[in-house]
């Protein structure tokens, strides 16, 4: 018993430690250390209290860290600006522009299906709108527009954001891990995030919207058949 | 212009926590969950504080020099300390809180528990 209480604390601790990596690092190094003995002290009363930590002492924890951890980022955004608190620079600036068509066309297409109660197919009434733009001007029978819009510009916000998240590997040679860059370069990696989702879903326009429209009408249960269904869609 | 409140500035009064801080910390010297623990004593368990508060309020108190971290041969633990300019302005609050209190008796604006009950019957 005493031995699964143990246990049940250390995972809790884990836990905790895990809610602490939203504060500001500054903040984070000044009084994590404290605040981690604090809460087990909580958690040390709560388990003598009551058996075990329960669903409200959780949900205190937790909407106490989110609440601080949002005040504290505000103050340091405050004090520095939002240009040097994000480290925003002319390439977060361009990728962030050439993803924004994509994105926009993105919210258009999804909302519609939605609407429409349907993901496998498109909604009629939205394609026959943007069918008629210049987004699908043909020259040769290829939409240069369209293709620029879908795949060049995400390829190109990915590859600009790289630049600096290299520079800074490049700075800091050996001592560089996935986490210092990520400080350092926040919104290039978003940017090459959201890059590689909109790739993904060029790639896989057909089998995604079959995927969600499984998910949708039939939950997550028997995963495998959806795979296997949505793989040739 | 600075956008943030000072607390040296005599017209801006404290807030719940800070005040319950001060408060736990003019009799001596705490650690951040005998803090606590002394708050929810003291305001009958209407403030409970969590971590994430808690140590928020001691940062913008700290910065303020309205408490200082004490050097302690104690690993563990971090104390704290109220400092003169702390316990002044804890002092001005309490005053104000007084004379609020003082006028309130002279207007007779405090009702009795059983009249409230009367009321609201």
């Amino acid at each position: 018993m005493r031995k699964r209480r143990v246990i049940a604390g250390a995972k809790a601790e884990q836990f905790y430690k895990t809610l602490l990596c939203m504060y500001p690092e500054i903040y984070r190094k000044r009084f994590g250390n404290e605040m981690l003995f604090v809460f087990q002290d909580l958690y040390q009363e709560e388990s003598v209290n009551h058996g075990k930590a329960d669903i409200l002492f959780w949900f205190a924890i937790v909407t106490d860290t989110i609440k601080s951890a949002m005040l504290q980022h505000i103050i340091l955004i405050q004090k520095h600006g939002i240009k040097n608190y994000f480290h925003i620079n002319i390439y977060n600036i361009m990728g962030a522009v050439f993803l924004l068509p994509f994105l926009m066309l993105f919210c258009i297409d999804f909302f519609s299906r939605l609407i429409q109660g349907d993901f496998t197919h498109y909604n009629r009434v939205t394609y026959n709108y943007i069918s008629h733009t210049m987004l699908y001007n043909t020259y040769n029978g290829h939409a240069p527009l369209l293709w620029t819009v879908l795949i060049l510009a995400p390829c190109l916000a990915v590859v600009i954001n790289c630049v600096p998240v290299f520079a800074s590997v490049i700075q800091r040679k050996i001592k560089s891990t996935i986490k210092t860059l990520f400080l350092a370069n926040p919104l290039a990696f978003v940017i090459i995030a959201i890059g590689a989702f909109c790739l993904l879903v060029v790639y896989g326009h057909d089998s995604i919207p079959c995927v969600m429209n499984r998910i949708y009408n039939h939950g997550f249960g028997n995963v495998g058949h959806m795979v296997s269904f949505c793989r040739n869609a | 212009m600075n956008k943030v409140k000072t607390f040296s500035n005599a017209n801006v009064s404290l807030t719940p926590q800070i005040f319950y801080i001060l408060l736990s910390l003019a009799i001596k010297e705490r650690h951040g969950y005998e803090i606590m623990k002394q708050i929810e004593h003291d305001s009958n368990g209407r403030i409970k504080l969590g971590p994430g508060t808690l140590y928020g309020a001691v940062k913008r108190m700290l910065e303020e020099k309205l408490i200082i971290e004490l050097d302690t041969q104690h690993a563990r633990r971090k104390y704290y300390k109220l400092t003169e300019k702390g316990r002044t302005i804890f002092s001005h609050e309490l005053e104000r809180y007084n004379d609020a209190v003082e006028l309130a008796k002279k207007r007779s604006l405090f009702v009795k528990p059983s009249v409230i009950k009367f009321a609201y019957a």
